[in-house]
């Protein structure tokens, strides 16, 4: 059982993650609408992904894996979603070991493939 | 008998001289002897060479000669310098032919009073003169018959050097001042020009001629309409050169237009990354939903609930899109025409659809208070929406460091007028610095963020809406108020 936490401050986009997940045995799916409900998550949990959004209020996903780096806590795999072309951020993307970049808007079922191809 | 000739003779009130031909006192009446340049006493027997100075009396005594040789009457104009001051007069040489002796009566009138007059109008009309040929200007009086002709009665010579024709010329041709104007602009004049004369009111026009060179040339001209008695129109103004003055602004436009030209460019530089991504996330839920919905049903029955929440789900996020998309519609208004009658709540309210969640991702909060259900007002919507824009981007970079940012607006009727405030809970904007905020090119944001030209076109779009601007500023925040005038008519 693998465990994956999704955080993106849509929560529509949420809902629809969890109802691809649910034909999913091995996954097991947290979610979060902010960078702070996700640290909280990831203090009590250990994940083996995370898939954040890049473009939330407060905190965004870059400050979030930032925060994760800087408290040493462990999570192999890191996708990071945006609106935001590829190369945006791509400055600061090896530093925090992005395992990949997601353009918006994905299909949500090809992402699961490609998540477990990781895991 | 000469004893009552004198009597009559004394009475007259000028003076009466008899000379002989050097010039020689003879006999003198007056009744005023003050007004003779020695007392009558003195001056008998003596000749004119002895109580003028040289150069004056040589021309008497010539004149004086001259009467008795041809024994015809002349006219003389003479000053003398009397113990009461200048005396002029005026008077005649009359030849007189008595007892053999040839002599010569002057009678003169003392012309004091009407030569000062004279002198006086003199020195007006050389004053007016000089300030009409000195003003920045023509001035001219153009009259129009009841029949319909035009006469230029007086124009200053000033004209010259503005069409290139001399006063003469266009006085005894006044068809020039109709045919040098451009014809483009000819029939606007013929407009004014009739209005003027219908109404009375004054005739303003601006346009353009062409100067005797071929030159164009742009002149303003007013003048004010008088009925005279006849039913003919004269008016009284002055054409002024403003060839220059237009120029000047020609380029000071063509400087603006550039001007609104790189910050559309620069703003939709700025808005095209945050709206694709605004558009991203919804087309993310959208495109999700119906694959759900169309791999459901291809692995069998589903029910309707379960259709209707991912419909639900795409339908909310396609009308977010549909916001985000009539919001760009801004740019697309920005060079549409001046004169729009448009809901400026209906505007403020599509651009703060457009950037509410783009600032939201800023931690940034937007809050709209409206008192009224429409606000019409006339204008440009495309600018004015430029100006909503720049306003809450500038308070947007205000609350950069802010953790909970907040901007405020609102808009409210006061009488006539309506007022627009932004409002941001920023930490103001320094006293020193305070009174450069609506200059060109001013920007305390870093090279290559601000372009300094946001509050500068600011201003200048809501001054063509006969609006006005100004700002409040306090370490508490800062806002600005616009006033624009409500459009009456179209509100009810």
């Amino acid at each position: 059982m693998k465990r994956i936490l999704l955080v993106d401050d849509e929560p529509n986009l949420l809902i629809l993650f969890e109802m691809e997940l649910e034909e999913y045995e091995e996954l097991h799916l947290d979610t979060a609408t902010s960078g702070e409900v996700a640290l909280n998550l990831i203090k009590k949990n250990q994940y083996d992904a995370i898939l954040t959004d890049l473009t939330m209020p407060f905190m965004n996903g870059l400050e979030l894996l930032e925060k994760i780096k800087n408290e040493n806590i462990q999570i192999p795999i890191k996708f990071v979603l945006s609106g935001n072309p590829r190369d945006y951020y791509e400055g600061q993307r090896s530093s925090l070991e992005v395992t990949k970049y997601v353009e918006k808007p994905y299909d949500i079922e090809l992402l699961i493939k490609d998540l477990l191809t990781f895991l | 008998m000469t004893k009552k000739r004198d009597m009559i003779l004394n009475i007259v009130q000028d003076v009466l001289f008899e000379f002989d031909e050097n010039g020689t006192y003879l006999n003198i009446w007056t009744s005023d002897e003050s007004l003779l340049a020695k007392p009558r006493s003195e001056l008998l027997g003596i000749t004119i060479n002895e109580v003028l100075p040289e150069a004056e009396s040589s021309i008497y005594i010539n004149m004086i000669r001259s009467a008795i040789k041809s024994q015809e009457k002349q006219d003389i104009n003479y000053t003398i310098e009397t113990p009461k001051g200048s005396v002029h007069f005026s008077g005649s040489l009359v030849p007189l032919n008595s007892e053999g002796k040839k002599t010569v009566i002057l009678y003169a009138s003392d012309v004091t009073e009407h030569v000062n007059l004279q002198q006086a109008y003199d020195d007006q009309k050389h004053r007016l003169n000089s300030i009409i040929e000195n003003t920045a200007g023509v001035v001219y009086q153009c009259h129009i018959t009841t029949s319909g002709q035009i006469e230029f009665p007086y124009i200053s010579s000033r004209i010259l050097d503005v069409y290139g024709y001399t006063a003469d010329e266009i006085i005894e041709n006044p068809n020039i001042m109709t045919k040098v104007k451009y014809s483009d602009d000819l029939k606007g004049f013929t407009t004014s020009l009739m209005n003027s004369a219908e109404k009375l009111t004054k005739l303003d026009w601006i346009g353009r001629i062409t100067h005797k060179d071929k030159d164009l040339r742009w002149v303003h001209i007013q003048s004010n309409p008088q009925r005279l008695s006849d039913e003919s129109i004269l008016w009284n103004g002055v054409i002024l050169d403003i060839t220059e003055r237009k120029l000047r602004d020609e380029e000071v436009e063509v400087k603006q237009k550039y001007i609104n030209h790189k910050l559309k460019l620069a703003s939709l530089g700025e808005l095209a990354a945050g709206v694709g991504h605004e558009i991203n996330n919804p087309l993310a839920i959208i495109q999700n939903a119906l694959r759900k919905v169309s791999k459901k049903a291809t692995q069998g029955p589903i029910n309707e609930s379960e259709i209707k929440r991912f419909l639900d789900m795409g339908t909310e996020a396609s009308v977010r899109i549909a916001k985000i998309t009539e919001g760009l519609r801004v740019f697309s208004r920005a060079d549409s025409k001046m004169n729009e009658d448009f809901d400026l709540r209906d505007s403020i309210q599509t651009t703060l659809d457009l950037l509410t969640e783009l600032y939201r991702h800023e931690n940034i909060t937007i809050q709209f208070l409206c008192d009224e259900e429409q606000f019409f007002i006339n204008g440009n919507r495309g600018r004015i929406d430029q100006v909503i824009m720049n306003l809450l981007a500038n308070a947007k970079d205000a609350l950069q460091d802010k953790d909970h940012g907040s901007i405020k607006v609102s808009l409210k009727s006061i009488e006539e007028n309506c007022q627009i405030s932004v409002s941001d809970n920023g930490t103001g904007i320094p006293d020193k610095i305070k009174n450069k905020i609506f200059d060109h090119f001013f920007s305390t944001k870093e090279v290559g963020k601000g372009t300094g030209i946001g509050l500068s076109l600011v201003k200048s779009i809501i001054q063509e809406h006969h609006g006005s601007i100004d700002m409040h500023s306090s370490n508490l925040g800062t806002t600005f108020n616009i006033t624009l005038p409500l459009n009456f008519k179209s509100h009810k």
